[in-house]
């Protein structure tokens, strides 16, 4: 019980005092967001490498006459593109939602931006969490529109 | 002076020996086949040719020029692999024109060469479709436009036919042939079918545990086998393991069944053990009147194979097969009949023993 009471104090004492300004630019909580959101990142970049004969299509490049840079740049980044978008938005959706390093660094960001607002105008947080479905749903079409024509999609294979 | 000169190469993957002493030359506008069984170092001699593996022994030369250490995309090399390898971002036209775009050809040439390669493998119109719209069939014709876009000097190709259904296979390594003789390019072909190698090659390679095994014509390889491995591999075959009755006679024994045979057995005496091979199509059920060479046995299956009508033949502890052209009037035994075979001397062949 007592270690509750603690933590109460430690909560009330870290939250009813205005934010301890730790650092006097972002790169921090960048960084943090970085950490954050490199997993899913990661993850998604794998499935879409997995997913392609990244090592045939290299050495059928290479046997093409391209350079690292080509192959890089127009054999696996354009074959990998809707597994880096869809890192691009999971962190975007992360980063947008995401509250505790905001708020502990004193950075302003989406999140800490709704609560303060939520603490003076019931209504506005609730246009803003409308806004942020739009952003959410613009992503989405943002991505299928990119990732058109990428292998899979469309007509399926005929002829012989 | 050959065009390719593959001499003394060997490869390494630290403990295990991928290949061992290969030697080959390969003249301008021929097709070499590597036949052999999965594993037996075919793949990546190739890919040392490709310049995508780098030999640990040896030289690989092309066209005079020392190309050991150059790197691939430096290489005068076309190349088709198995999986295909398209790119499927890109349209056909987008993936035969790779090459030249990397090349800083004008637009006009590319869309030139383009039309020229789709009409090539008879795939005019195609242009504008990816990949994934595409058969397995078409696939590879358009990685094969692609490799050839380029106009290489060697081309190369890694089991293209492995990931086709039969029917395709055999229209497409004719389509590969006609082609390759129509452009004159000195090929490399990698197969561990040995009808597609024995169809469509000038020469063919026969590898076994990363050593070359007898090299030679299709018609040398199939009629004159050198090692067992060979015997075996290529073709069915009945090999049996004979001794020497009579080395001036060229007479052998096995199951108290005797044997002439024509080849000569210098270097054998009385009593040694040999390997020798008949090939089914040169075994025929006895007619009346014959004398030399029979072997007597039971009649222990047969089995219908469209064209030909395949029997076994039990000779003691060894099973013969025997290969018969189909007719509708033939006239077959039973199973169980009792029954003689024959083959001429010339078709007895002795093959040298395996190197232990």
């Amino acid at each position: 019980m007592e270690n509750f009471y603690q933590s109460v104090f430690a909560v009330e004492s870290l939250y009813g005092k205005p934010p301890l300004v730790l650092t006097p630019t972002p790169i921090p909580m960048i960084a943090g967001y970085i950490v954050l959101s490199l997993p899913y990142m990661f993850r998604s970049v794998d499935a879409g490498l997995r997913a392609i004969d990244i090592r045939t299509l290299t050495e059928a490049a290479l046997s093409l006459g391209a350079g690292w840079g080509t192959i890089i740049t127009q054999v696996i980044f354009t074959n990998i593109r809707v597994a880096i978008l869809s890192g691009v938005f999971l962190t975007f959706a992360i980063v947008m939602g995401e509250f505790v390093f905001a708020s502990l660094l004193g950075w302003p960001a989406f999140a800490t931006y709704l609560e303060e607002i939520g603490s003076m105008r019931p209504y506005t947080p609730q246009a803003l969490t409308l806004v942020s479905f739009g952003i959410t749903w613009s992503m989405m079409m943002l991505i299928q529109w990119l990732g058109r024509g990428a292998p899979g999609a469309g007509e399926a294979a005929f002829g012989h | 002076m050959a065009f390719i000169e593959i001499k003394n190469v060997s490869k390494y993957f630290g403990k295990t020996v991928a290949v061992k002493d290969f030697n080959l030359n390969v003249e301008k506008g021929e097709l070499v086949s590597f036949l052999g069984p999965s594993g037996c170092g075919k793949t990546t001699t190739l890919r040392m040719v490709a310049g995508f593996e780098v030999p640990s022994e040896g030289q690989v030369i092309i066209d005079g020029k020392d190309m050991t250490f150059t790197p691939p995309n430096q290489r005068p090399v076309g190349m088709v692999f198995q999986a295909y390898a398209l790119f499927p971002n890109m349209t056909v036209a987008g993936n035969i024109g790779f090459g030249l775009k990397i090349a800083k050809k004008p637009k006009e040439e590319i869309e030139q060469r383009v039309k020229e390669m789709l009409a090539l493998i008879h795939m005019p119109g195609f242009e504008n479709r990816y990949p994934h719209q595409l058969s397995g069939g078409q696939q590879q014709r358009v990685a094969l436009a692609r490799a050839l876009a380029m106009h290489p000097q060697v081309l190369l190709l890694d089991e293209p036919l492995s990931a086709l259904d039969a029917k395709i296979r055999v229209s497409l390594r004719a389509e590969i042939r006609a082609i390759q003789q129509e452009l004159g390019i000195t090929t490399i072909y990698v197969t561990h079918d040995q009808e597609e190698a024995l169809s469509i090659s000038d020469r063919v390679v026969v590898m076994n545990n990363a050593r070359i095994e007898q090299i030679g014509t299709p018609f040398q390889i199939y009629n004159f086998p050198q090692t067992e491995f060979v015997a075996q591999f290529v073709g069915t075959l009945n090999a049996v393991l004979a001794e020497i009755a009579d080395v001036k006679e060229g007479l052998l024994c096995f199951d108290g069944q005797q044997v002439h045979t024509a080849d000569k057995l210098e270097g054998y005496r009385n009593g040694d053990k040999i390997m020798v091979a008949i090939r089914p199509e040169r075994l025929s059920l006895v007619s009346e009147g014959r004398k030399a060479n029979v072997l007597k046995g039971t009649i222990k299956n047969i089995t219908f194979l469209g064209s030909i009508v395949r029997i076994q033949v039990k000779l003691g502890e060894n099973v013969f097969y025997v290969d018969t052209f189909n007719n509708p009037y033939l006239t077959l035994p039973k199973v169980g009949d009792p029954t003689e075979i024959t083959c001429s001397r010339e078709a007895v062949l002795v093959l040298q023993q395996q190197p232990a």
